[in-house]
Formats: structure tokens, C-alpha cells, sequence
């Protein structure tokens, strides 16, 4: 019982601290949802401990905490990697509007110092 | 035809300014273009003072990035030939020509300039070497297309893979993955035999420890290109 209460005020805290990030505007909000889903989803297990056990009984592990542990690791395993994916595509953002802006100085310098020249 | 060669910088304030007016001194019938990779050292400031023509990168990107910029600015100038020199005098200006003939004749679609066909020159460690050979006869297993030197940074490449490498280049150690990529699409690929000098000043992009990752990330990415891609091409 004692530990099912830690554990709500826990997803308290991480609610509050997800919504203090939105506050300052420090995550987007399509981005956060992800994170709220996960609250929401340890806030059921917190509330109904007997739907853990029969997760667990259903995955074939002994022990419920393993099957917890299971869940959560491959959650964030699928989150680091859609954030590698997220770098990429930046990275590659990242890389052409570097080399357009390259270009682009190239392109305005020519013009100034022809119309320098003009003067 | 309009030619131009495009030499990547990082950090070749010693080299740069030699490169660049032994190219335009003895051959003039070629444009050129440097792209300067953010560069920390004072390439910029020595060119600019210069006068030569220069893209200046706002950031970093590597060498693949920076050399893709070259190849967007050949595209965007409606160049017939683009010709990759490196910026640390490695490459002799004076086999400009011997590597654009094929192009020109339309015999070729890219040409490498090799350093293994008549073994001349500079020839790189052994344990490169061996590395290089590795990779060539991955390549060939591969794409069914043998190049001796596949690292190679001294190559000259018609308009149609201008286009190519202007969409799409590898972000790092790019020159193996640019022939595969290349090849895959029924590139028409020519060695010629040129030599090559060994660097005066500063170091190589590439420590050994960063070789064991260079090794494992080209080859990867050869065999990936193929899993990727599909099927393979028959020549």
C-alpha cells in the first residue's frame, strides 16, 4: 500500500514536471503526449496492481516486476529510436540549409561587389 | 564543356592558397571553387584576401556535406564536369586533363583518378592498402564494377551524377559509397592512372582508430546499399 502511494505522488511529480515544460514552452505539446500516455499508463498499473499480475501471467514471467521491467524497457527503447530518427532528419535540414545559405552568401556577395562596381 | 573543380577545405590554411594558384596559374581553362567547411584556422580569411572564389559553410557539416555543396553549385551553374580535388595538395592539377578525357569523349560517366594502376607516386600504408583492397573487392562483389583505388578523392564527374551527388552524397567517408551509389544506377566508371604526392602540411582526416570506423562503416554501408536497394544490376 505504501509503496503504491510513493509511487502516485512519483507520477504526480512527473506530471507536473512535463506540465512545467509546456509552460516554458521547452517541449512541444505533440511531443509530449507520448509522455503523458506513459503516466497514464503507470497511474493504471498504480490504481489496478491486479491487471499488472495478469500481464504477467499472460507474458509467461514468474515474477510481475520482470514483466513491468520488460514493458518499460521496450517503451523506451521504441522512444530512443524514433529520437535517432529525429536527429537524422534534422541533421539532414541541418545540412541543406547550411550548404543553400553557402550558396546564397556566394550569390549576394557577387552582387554587391558588381554593383559596388557600378557605383 | 565547362568544367569546374571543387576543392573541400577544412582547416588548409598551409595548403590552401599554393593549391588553389598552382591550379589557376598553370591551368586556367578550369573554374574553380573552394568550399570552406567552417573551417577553424584562417582558410577563409586567406582566401578571401586572395580573392579566389569561395563557399563559405556557416557550420560544419563533414566532408560529404561539404562536398555535396560543391556539386548544388555545379548543378546550379549548369557545369558539364565536376572534378573533386582535395584541398591539401595531395592531387596534382596537372592530370586535370587525363581525368576529364574520358567525360569528355563520352567514354566515361565518372573517372578516378587512381593511384594503383601504374603504382606510382605516393601509395599509402600498407595496412591502408590492404583496407582499400578489402573494400574494392567488396564493391565489385557487390555492384559487379571494379575500381582499384575507391577511396580516391581526386575524381571528375559528368552532369547526369552532378545531379546525383547534388540529391544525394554520404555524410562521412562518402567516396567508396559515391561509386556504389553511382554503379547502382549504371554508371559508366573509369580508372585513369595518375600519382599522387603525400601531404605537406597538417595531418590526414583520418587517425588510425578512426580507420577501424571508417573500415566498418563503408563496408556496412556497401553491403546495406544492396539490401536497400534490391536487386543486384548486371553489367
Amino acid at each position: 500500500m505504501e509503496l503504491r502511494l510513493v509511487l502516485l505522488l512519483g507520477i504526480a511529480a512527473y506530471v507536473a514536471i512535463i506540465l512545467h515544460f509546456l509552460k516554458k514552452k521547452k517541449i512541444a505539446l505533440r511531443r509530449s503526449l507520448l509522455w503523458f500516455l506513459l503516466a497514464f499508463v503507470l497511474l493504471i498499473m498504480d490504481l489496478f496492481p491486479g491487471l499488472v499480475s495478469l500481464m504477467a501471467r499472460l507474458m509467461g514471467v514468474q515474477l510481475t516486476v520482470n514483466a513491468v521491467y520488460i514493458v518499460l524497457f521496450f517503451f523506451v527503447l521504441t522512444v530512443s529510436f524514433s529520437l535517432s530518427s529525429a536527429v537524422t532528419l534534422l541533421q539532414d535540414r541541418n545540412k541543406a540549409l547550411t550548404q543553400r545559405l553557402a550558396l546564397m552568401e556566394d550569390r549576394l556577395r557577387a552582387l554587391e561587389s558588381r554593383e559596388d562596381g557600378e557605383k | 564543356m565547362k568544367a569546374l573543380v571543387m576543392i573541400p577545405a577544412y582547416n588548409e590554411g598551409e595548403n590552401i592558397v599554393r593549391v588553389v594558384e598552382e591550379l589557376t596559374r598553370n591551368h586556367p581553362q578550369y573554374d574553380y571553387v573552394v568550399m570552406n567547411d567552417h573551417s577553424a584556422d584562417n582558410t577563409l580569411r586567406l582566401c578571401r584576401e586572395k580573392g579566389f572564389n569561395i563557399l563559405d559553410l556557416p557550420c560544419n557539416l563533414g566532408i560529404g556535406g561539404c562536398v555535396q555543396t560543391g556539386y548544388l553549385y555545379a548543378l546550379d551553374r549548369g557545369y558539364d564536369i565536376a572534378i573533386q580535388m582535395d584541398g591539401d595538395g595531395q592531387h596534382d592539377p596537372a592530370f586535370l586533363d587525363a581525368l576529364t578525357a574520358p567525360l569528355r569523349a563520352g567514354e566515361a560517366d565518372i573517372a578516378i583518378g587512381s593511384r594503383f594502376l601504374e603504382k606510382e607516386g605516393f601509395q599509402s600504408s600498407g595496412m591502408r592498402r590492404l583496407g582499400i583492397r578489402f573494400l574494392s573487392w567488396l564493391i565489385k562483389t557487390m555492384t559487379g564494377v571494379r575500381i582499384l583505388d575507391v577511396t580516391s578523392g581526386l575524381r571528375a564527374v559528368n552532369r547526369e551524377y552532378i545531379a546525383l551527388y547534388a540529391r544525394d552524397y554520404a555524410d562521412d567517408y562518402p567516396e567508396p559509397e559515391a561509386i556504389v551509389a553511382a554503379a547502382e544506377r549504371g554508371a559508366r566508371i573509369r580508372e585513369v592512372p595518375v600519382t599522387m604526392r603525400e601531404r605537406e602540411h597538417g595531418t590526414s582526416s583520418i587517425s588510425p582508430l578512426k580507420s577501424v570506423y571508417y573500415m566498418i562503416k563503408v563496408s556496412l554501408a556497401i553491403v546495406l546499399y544492396r539490401v536497400i536497394n534490391g536487386r543486384r544490376r548486371r553489367t
